[in-house]
């Protein structure tokens, strides 16, 4: 009996998600007089043309490099100062590790909303609005946190012995960083970058703050302008929602057990 | 290989303070046992000596230099450590390469050490395995492989048979000492088992609570044990204690106890107790159960057989009689004693040790 019922509650929340998405694959194929007619139905006339327009009309190879630049630039500036930051939470001896760990993990906690009018002040001050800089910066920041969450968490569990071992064979601290501590956090270093990939990827709200330029607008900010005053198309909308997805559901295929060991890190071992 | 001195080394964790003002000196090429029930600073003290604790005063010197604020890199020393603490992600070769390849020795140099390492633990075959993929015993091996080939001045060892299982603990005993004594190298070796203590240490440091017992060698410190602590902590069984007084009478000096124990003392623990002022005073008597015997011919004991245990060779005995005292007795019977037997015990007075209660010192 429960059996059956925990099989339909599967079934209605794969349905909530697969429906949906099917439609949004077969709007992406519909002209806009065959959408607003019907809606839910198969495309009548199957027709590329919304991907063929996004690419010959709508600089889509523009925004995706952008989007490409924006987000493998702060993975790796993010990736580079949490493992570093991690390095040192996990060797600062007694209170003095947790409290570093606990300013990241309070950094987390703050949502982007509340600090936007700042940010918004401190990055036009610098000149760094409509610039990618600006907007690797500011994403690098915001998502430094996560990443320590994930990446510290696991290293404080790496064995101390070890890293004591290590010391007395001869490593510097730089060489027990690069030799010991990075090599064996890779499974948290690799989560961490899809978290981050991710979360910058699909990031709206800190383009739409400091982008206007339209040479330097990343995928999800492009969509946006096809969202009219007065009448949207929803067809080339999906068609770009579908090629700015293509990443991300690649990143979660070949790497899901590295997203599902994120979603539990820091569960184990307090 | 050098020797290690320590001079009136303390540590302080906050106010409390885990080692109390240590000295020792450990001799060029010796095998020291630091022993002691656990939280006595045994692995506090082995880890100022590696570098990895500051000290927080007194001088430690390693061969003829003062190393308080060398650090671990550059005391020359090597460390086994109870968890092994082998690097996961290298195979055997490499994580006995890591310090050599980090000191740039040359290839050949590092070849020839890791080959000459591998065949003195038996680790031939095992150069190209993770640490995941070995034994308990192999992991120490590696370990010792990787202090070995450093070829370090001082190794350091904390307790690092505590987690092999009991018959790999006494073969890996053996072999440490074996290695110890072909490398001729200095060794401080940490444990909380005086069995390990006994079999593998030139000399025996025995402490508790942050302060040395006694340091000496085995036999010393099993047969001279300076106070109710060391006496109590070496040996297994325990050494016994009974508390008692000393009588002087026309007839001689007794060691006299509830319920009817009078032993007479030898005419030079007589004169000892005598001249110490012990006479007429509250006393502790120390013996080991090796030191009783039956049938004796004077200084004899009443006592009533409560559990026997048959070890092979000898009985563990345990007396229910002696009133507020836990006796036990190594002996040997022709056929098998059992509960409630009445038994005339003997004891060995050439052997026993005499405990002021007040110092816990003995007297002597
Ligand atoms: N980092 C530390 N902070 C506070 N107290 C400590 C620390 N390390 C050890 N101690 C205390 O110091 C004492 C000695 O510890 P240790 O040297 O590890 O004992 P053991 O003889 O069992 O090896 C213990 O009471 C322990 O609780
Ligand atoms: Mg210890």
């Amino acid at each position: 009996m429960f059996k059956y019922g925990k099989r339909v509650l599967l079934l209605i929340y794969a349905a909530l998600i697969i429906v949906p998405l099917t439609m949004v694959v077969f709007t992406s194929f519909k002209s806009t007089q065959n959408f607003y007619h019907n809606p839910i139905g198969i495309p009548e006339p199957f027709i590329v043309d919304n991907y063929v327009a996004m690419f010959e009309r709508a600089n889509m190879f523009t925004y995706f490099k952008n989007s490409v630049i924006v987000t493998a630039s702060t993975i790796i500036i993010v990736l580079i100062l949490a493992s570093m930051i991690s390095y040192c939470i996990m060797r600062l001896k007694g209170w003095k590790g947790n409290l570093l760990y606990s300013f990241f993990i309070l950094g987390m906690m703050l949502p982007a909303q509340v600090n936007m009018i700042p940010l918004y002040g401190i990055v036009s001050k610098l000149g760094l609005t409509n610039s990618r800089i600006g907007l690797i910066l500011v994403s690098s920041t915001a998502f430094l946190s996560v990443a320590v969450y994930i990446i510290g968490g696991y290293m404080k569990t790496l064995s101390h012995e070890m890293i004591e071992a290590s010391s007395i064979d001869g490593a510097s601290e730089w060489q027990i960083y690069t030799r010991i501590a990075l090599p064996l956090s890779a499974p948290a270093m690799a989560t961490a970058a899809i978290f981050v990939f991710v979360m910058v990827w699909n990031d709206l709200l800190y383009p739409l703050l400091f982008i206007t330029d339209n040479a330097l607008k990343t995928m999800p900010l492009a969509l946006l302008d096809f969202q009219g005053e007065y009448l949207t198309n929803y067809p080339m909308i999906f068609a770009g929602v579908l090629i700015a997805s293509i990443p991300v559901v690649i990143a979660y295929l070949f790497l899901q057990k590295y997203f599902v060991a994120g979603m539990t890190a820091g569960a184990t071992k307090g | 290989m050098a020797r290690v001195l320590l001079e009136k080394i303390r540590k302080n964790y906050g106010d409390f303070e885990a080692v109390k003002g240590i000295d020792l000196e450990i001799h060029d090429g010796e095998f020291v046992v630091l022993v002691g029930p656990s939280g006595c600073g045994k692995s506090t003290t082995l880890r100022m000596i590696a570098g990895l604790e500051e000290i927080s005063g007194g001088s430690l010197y390693i061969g003829d230099r003062l190393v308080n604020d060398v650090p671990p890199k550059d005391r020359d020393i090597a460390m086994v450590f109870q968890n092994y603490a082998l690097y996961p992600h290298m195979n055997v070769w490499e994580n006995m390469a890591f310090g050599l390849k980090l000191r740039k020795l040359p290839k050949e140099e590092i070849e020839k050490r890791i080959n000459e390492a591998a065949k003195i633990l038996g680790l031939e075959n095992q150069l190209t395995k993770k640490p995941g993929q070995l034994s308990g015993g192999q992991r120490q091996r590696v370990a010792l492989g990787r202090a070995i080939v450093r070829e370090p001045k001082v190794f350091l060892m904390d307790e690092p048979l505590s987690n092999l299982d009991a018959k790999l603990r006494v073969q890996m005993r053996t072999e440490i000492s074996k290695l110890s004594q072909r490398l001729g190298v200095t060794v401080v070796y940490v444990t909380h088992d005086q069995t390990e203590a006994m079999t593998m240490g030139d000399r025996i440091v025995v402490m508790k609570d942050g302060i040395i017992q006694q340091v000496g060698t085995p036999e010393e410190v099993y047969h001279s044990p300076d106070n109710l602590f060391v006496a109590g902590f070496i040996g297994s069984p325990a050494m016994n204690f009974i508390k008692g007084k000393i009588a002087k009478n026309a007839s001689g000096v007794f060691f006299v106890a509830e319920p009817g124990i009078k032993l007479e003392l030898t005419e030079k623990q007589a004169e000892t107790m005598v001249n110490k002022g012990f006479a007429d005073k509250e006393i502790i008597l120390g013996v080991r159960p090796e030191f009783f015997t039956v049938k004796p011919a004077d200084n004899k004991i009443n006592a009533v057989l409560d559990v026997v245990e048959n070890m092979g060779s000898e009985y563990y005995v345990y007396f229910s009689n002696l009133a507020n005292q836990d006796i036990v007795a190594r002996l040997q019977f022709e056929k098998t004693p059992h509960t409630g037997e009445k038994l005339e015990l003997g004891v060995v007075m050439e052997r026993v040790h005499f405990f002021d209660p007040a110092t816990e010192k003995v007297i002597r």
